[in-house]
């Protein structure tokens, strides 16, 4: 039975490490040359947010996790309505 | 009623989960293959209290593919940044959820 639960683990710790490598990607991939880019990082982001969460669920930490869960939104919905409202000065 | 309420929250947090780990396959996707194009769409919503609002865009940033850029309360209408330009519905599928829930 822990066989079982250590292998689930592993696997779960695997497809996190896995998209938070991706994420690391194409954050580096996209240029500025794309329009809007700053969007697409931000999207890029939330997939490495996402595996965070479900790395610190499978180590054990549920609270962080819902910490986690309910305040990455407001960093990244700053970050793109600071960057809406700057644009349309310019 | 009381208990239809807590069932709508059941329901809304489940719909979340799913269409979240959904994104999270798209997005990786569209990271590798590399068919991105950031646009900003404006979509309307019928929910009227400011806490149910908040609770939409809140849900909208967390799914990753989908942006909240700004919320304007009074006329209901929601700035979204999407990855690809997709339809409103499919943008905001937990909104009835919600409804249910707080309304």
């Amino acid at each position: 039975m822990d066989d079982i639960l250590t292998i689930i683990r592993s696997i779960l710790l695997v497809v996190s490490a896995v998209f938070i490598l991706l994420a690391a990607f194409g954050i580096l991939r996209f240029k500025d040359d794309l329009e809007r880019v700053l969007y697409a990082r931000i999207h890029i982001l939330g997939v490495a947010d996402m595996a965070c969460i479900l790395a610190l669920l499978v180590l054990g930490e549920p609270l962080l996790a819902g910490a986690y869960f309910i305040l990455a939104p407001f960093a990244s919905h700053a970050m793109a309505n600071g960057f809406y409202y700057g644009e349309d000065k310019q | 009623m009381f208990i239809t309420r807590i069932f709508y929250g059941i329901a809304y947090f489940m719909v979340l989960i799913f269409e979240i780990i959904k994104a999270t396959v798209d997005v990786a996707i569209r990271t590798v293959n590399g068919k991105v194009e950031p646009v900003i769409v404006e979509i309307p919503t019928i929910l009227k209290r400011p806490i149910s609002q908040t609770i939409l865009a809140n849900s909208i940033t967390l799914t990753p593919g989908t942006l909240s850029v700004d919320l304007d309360s009074e006329n209901k209408v929601l700035k979204v940044a999407t990855i690809v330009a997709r339809k409103n519905e499919d943008v905001i599928p937990f909104e009835p959820y919600i409804k249910g829930m707080l309304e």
